[in-house]
């Protein structure tokens, strides 16, 4: 239970953290760090207008989409404690229900029946099917290399594996920020700032939704922020600590992260369009570096 | 230790196959370099050769790690392109092909199980060949040509170490084709093609088909 | 016999330092008769090993007499060459001429993996100094594809002596030695053996001109001047004959003899197909020369993986076609002083002009397409017979067919030079008789290979494949 609240409170301030240090980096003072929270309420607070092409897909989706986002919260254990739900092979589960609220995402872009939105999905899809492998890779190495298929008892199990352990899972952090960023469509891949229809990927596919399902899209792309760094949070960080520390560390990690990911915003400029997927294939391929090193520390090669 | 810089060169490998700009593949190349000083260290100071140890650790120092670097860019500095444009092969395929080669070389190190030699040197070497073959077929332009020979030589270097350590005098003509390859083609590179052909595309090298 | 690479190093260095026509001259002569000094002793000192790392084996000395038999008319018709058309890069010629040769004389005698790689080297910077000869834009081009690719073919071959390598354990004597190889090879482990055959099979395929890596060949010998044509597409070509024929050796006993041998007729297939489509395009006279090396180097492959007698024929192969295709380079010097061009559409009508050299061209024509009397038709039959007793029908029927287009593009093509209208004016250039006479010589020796049933040759070449 505690970790879902701190995913939830992590949530809270992701986006404000990332803005102020965008702005910092640029020398600006930039938005208080609570500014995004109320941008979401004064959303919620606001009616939908919705445009007469479009059917009941395009209603539920953003509705939709945040289920996903906290069912799948419920998988995912903190401090080496159980998580509210736990089963083997639960992190396909977790994948897959991310997965879903994209899926009606996308349908919901296409079911407006504009041009530009279909773009966008267009291009979404392409992304969201070439990151995929690299976050089941790192699972898949993870849970090969404890032996067991369910993120509570995976977490438990990481960090006691091996001396090297925390060379893969310094590897693996490295990994969950970039995939991080692309699940929330950040740049490199793509400009959450940019204006122009015609290079954006996520923001276009959110062009028609209006008041309250704008806020529950915001919402959600929050909670992904928080969960991808819980995720982190839980690799780097034994389970055998003290209590108090693992919040400490937590708080740490989430800031950190924020951080990271602003800076990281900052100071590189959105690829080519082209060459997004050899990008995202580079993540494939770390996470197969990963796959390797770990096969050679169990022993299974050399 | 051996690992974390195995590793490292494992990774080098995989961006050189993405890289575009000439001054990456220079650096690149460099790090190799000093990466193959440090490993020919640690593998042959067990041995009980002390001079073949001095001249293997010194010629990787000054050939690989600074030499060849300079060399190359002396020839980055007379061309004037810096960038590669035209690509037989987009980079996706080309890095999907360096990873099919990763897996490749992962499953033929685990067919050929020896023991006195380490698996994992004859993995990264294996994969430095491939990664230096792709590098040649994929790329349109000679400088990426040269960068995969040199690629390709560093595998086999790294592959002679592996082997080596009972046999220095294999080490010492493997040692022989590095100071060949590396004086030989980039000094005839350096001095004639750079001279003649200012942009020097491989395609400018068709006159003689059929 | 370390005295003959003495002299030779002392030779070259004069002719390098010395730079009068002249000197070249009476230095190539001292080379030739050391060259023919070691042969003798080659002869008299039959099977013995020297220094540990040169021996005189079969194999040697049919080589060594070969290379003696090419080398006194490369010699004379490079000076002939060179004197008529340009006299500037004599001596840089001739020096790379002798250390090609020398290079080459050091990968026949090898007797260990390591010596035989470092005398390739050798000859791949010797003749890059050589093609280099005309410094054109073409020439740059064939140079830096030929230094390039010879270096990768080079690096990978070196891979595969080091997976050789690994099998041989720490036991003192010398490593690599191909009789130590072959004791060793038997209890090896077949993977190792394997990829390391892959390799070097690949590595030297650069010198040996088959399928994988022949381009370096073809081009190389159509930029070349063409005395260094014949020297490169028979002495050298010997030489990765020679490398592959031991590597196969040694690897007969084990249990990967069957597999190597399978990747070798595969090799020589692919190798004969593709000289076969090129040999239908091309328009260029050395060109069409080189890819036929390409293809009787791939009849040579196919003859050493059927094994049993089609190896005897293998080595026929090798010396019929080692005389012909060198009176064949050394004629089309003089169609080209003739014509002043190589493309095969602009000449014709060679026989009113040159009647003497249009009969060299003529007969070395029917010798290379396997027409008796030439040794090519020996060769050729044993290899089909052998392929017959072994049932290997598919095999048959793609090599006839494929063979057949060869022998139609090549007797077409040189035909028409003889006999077609020529679309050029021939300049009245003065050809020299002498040269003609020599071609005729090499081209008899060829048909002589047709008539020998016992003797001398025939044993040697027995010991070779024992």
């Amino acid at each position: 239970m505690t970790g879902y609240l701190l995913i939830i409170l992590a949530a809270f301030f992701f986006p404000g953290i990332i803005a102020r240090t965008k702005s910092i980096a640029s020398g600006r003072k930039g938005p208080r760090i609570i500014q995004p929270v109320r941008d979401i309420v004064k959303l919620l607070r606001k009616g939908s207008v919705y445009s007469t092409t479009t059917s009941s897909i395009f209603r539920i989706a953003p509705t939709v989409g945040l289920a996903c986002v906290l069912t799948a919260m419920l998988v995912i254990p903190f401090a080496g404690g159980n998580a509210l739900i736990s089963f083997n092979g639960d992190f396909v589960f977790f994948a897959y229900l991310l997965a879903l609220g994209r899926f009606l995402m996308i349908i919901a872009a296409l079911d407006t029946g504009s041009s530009f939105e279909g773009m966008g999905a267009n291009r979404e899809t392409l992304y969201a099917l070439l990151v995929e492998p690299a976050l089941f890779v790192m699972m898949g190495v993870m849970a090969m290399m404890t032996g067991c298929t369910s993120f509570t008892e995976i977490f438990k199990a990481f960090n006691t594996v091996g001396d090297y352990s925390l060379l893969l899972g310094a590897l693996f952090a490295c990994l969950v920020i970039l995939i991080a960023m692309v699940e929330n469509s950040r740049l490199p891949v793509d400009d959450p700032k940019t204006h122009l229809e015609l290079t954006m990927v996520h923001e276009v596919m959110i062009l028609d939704n209006s008041g309250f399902d704008l806020g529950l899209i915001h919402l959600t792309s929050s909670l992904k922020f928080g969960v991808f760094s819980m995720l982190m949070a839980n690799m780097l960080i034994p389970p055998s600590w003290k209590i108090g520390y693992q919040f400490l560390y937590f708080g740490v990690i989430a800031v950190g992260f924020a951080v990271v990911v602003g800076l990281l915003e900052s100071f590189r400029a959105r690829n080519k369009m082209g060459k997004n997927p050899q990008y995202l294939l580079t993540l494939i391929a770390i996470g197969l570096l990963g796959l390797i090193v770990a096969l050679i520390l169990m022993q299974k090669i050399a | 230790m051996n690992l974390a810089i195995i590793v490292l060169f494992g990774v080098t490998l995989m961006y050189i196959s993405i890289a575009e700009r000439f001054a990456t593949y220079l650096k690149l190349v460099a790090l190799q370099g000093v990466l193959l000083f440090f490993l020919a260290f640690s593998e042959l100071s067990g041995a009980n050769d002390l001079a073949s140890l001095i001249f293997v650790v010194a010629e990787t120092l000054i050939f690989k790690a600074i030499a060849v670097p300079v060399l190359l860019r002396n020839i980055v500095k007379k061309m004037k392109v810096a960038k590669v444009h035209a690509k037989a092969v987009p980079a996706f395929y080309s890095l999907l092909l360096v990873l099919v080669a990763m897996g490749v070389s992962v499953v033929l190190g685990d067919m050929l199980k020896i023991g006195n030699i380490e698996k994992i040197f004859m993995i990264t070497a294996l994969f430095a060949v491939f990664t230096g073959l792709i590098l040649v077929i994929t790329h349109k332009k000679i400088f990426p040509h040269l960068v995969g020979f040199l690629v390709l030589e560093n595998g086999v270097f790294m592959f002679s170490l592996a082997v080596g350590s009972e046999m220095p005098f294999l080490v010492n003509v493997g040692i022989l084709l590095d100071l060949f390859a590396s004086v030989l083609i980039l000094g005839v590179f350096a001095s004639r093609i750079g001279k003649r052909l200012n942009d020097p595309d491989v395609e400018d090298l068709s006159s003689l088909k059929d | 016999m370390l005295y003959f690479f003495i002299i030779s190093v002392v030779l070259v260095g004069l002719m390098l330092s010395i730079r009068k026509p002249l000197a070249c001259k009476v230095l190539s002569g001292l080379f030739i008769t050391n060259l023919i000094a070691l042969l003798v002793r080659a002869y008299a000192s039959k099977g013995q090993t020297e220094l540990a790392y040169f021996t005189f084996d079969g194999t040697a000395i049919i080589m060594l007499s070969l290379m003696v038999a090419v080398a006194i008319p490369a010699y004379i018709h490079s000076f002939y060459y060179l004197t008529h058309e340009s006299d500037r890069g004599i001596p840089l010629y001739i020096a790379g001429l002798t250390g090609l040769l020398t290079s080459l004389v050091g990968v026949y005698l090898s007797n260990n993996l390591i010596v035989l790689w470092v005398f390739m080297e050798a000859t791949t910077l010797t003749v890059s100094v050589l093609i280099y000869h005309h410094r054109s834009t073409h020439a740059l081009e064939a140079t830096w594809k030929y230094i390039f690719v010879s270096s990768i073919g080079i690096a990978l071959a070196y891979m595969g002596i080091l997976f050789l390598g690994t099998i041989v354990s720490n036991s003192g004597d010398i490593p690599l030695s191909y009789k130590g190889l072959e004791v060793l090879a038997a209890s090896a482990n077949p993977a190792y053996l394997r990829i390391a055959f892959l390799f070097i099979l690949v590595g030297f395929s650069t010198k040996m001109e088959l399928f994988p890596m022949h381009t370096v060949g073809i081009d190389a010998n159509t930029i070349a001047p063409p005395p260094i044509s014949a020297v490169m597409s028979t002495l050298m070509v010997n030489g990765g004959f020679v490398a592959i024929y031991r590597l196969l050796n040694i690897l007969d006993g084990t249990i990967v003899g069957q597999w190597a041998s399978n990747v070798l007729i595969l090799s020589g297939i692919l190798s004969v197909i593709i000289a076969a489509t090129y040999l239908l395009k091309s328009n260029n006279l050395k060109r069409l020369l080189a890819y036929s090396t390409l293809e009787n180097m791939g009849l040579v492959a196919i003859a050493l993986g059927i094994g049993g007698v089609a190896r005897y024929a293998a080595f026929i192969h090798i010396i019929a076609h080692t005389f012909l295709k060198a009176a064949l380079f050394f004629q089309v010097r003089q169609v080209r002083n003739t014509f002043d061009t190589y493309e095969i559409s602009k000449m014709g009508g060679y026989i009113r002009h040159y009647s003497a050299g249009a009969l060299v061209l003529m007969l070395g024509t029917l010798g290379i397409v396997a027409f008796p009397p030439s040794g090519l038709f020996v060769s050729e039959l044993t290899i089909f017979k052998a392929m017959l007793a072994q049932e290997r029908w598919i095999l048959f029927t793609v090599l006839v067919l494929v063979l057949l287009c060869c022998v139609y593009a090549i007797v077409q093509k040189l035909l028409s030079i003889l006999y077609a209208k020529e679309t050029v004016k021939p300049t009245g250039f003065k050809l020299s008789m002498s040269l003609t006479a020599v071609q005729y010589l090499l081209i008899g020796l060829a048909f002589y290979v047709f008539f020998f049933k016992d003797g001398f040759v025939m044993n040697l070449i027995n010991e070779a494949i024992k």
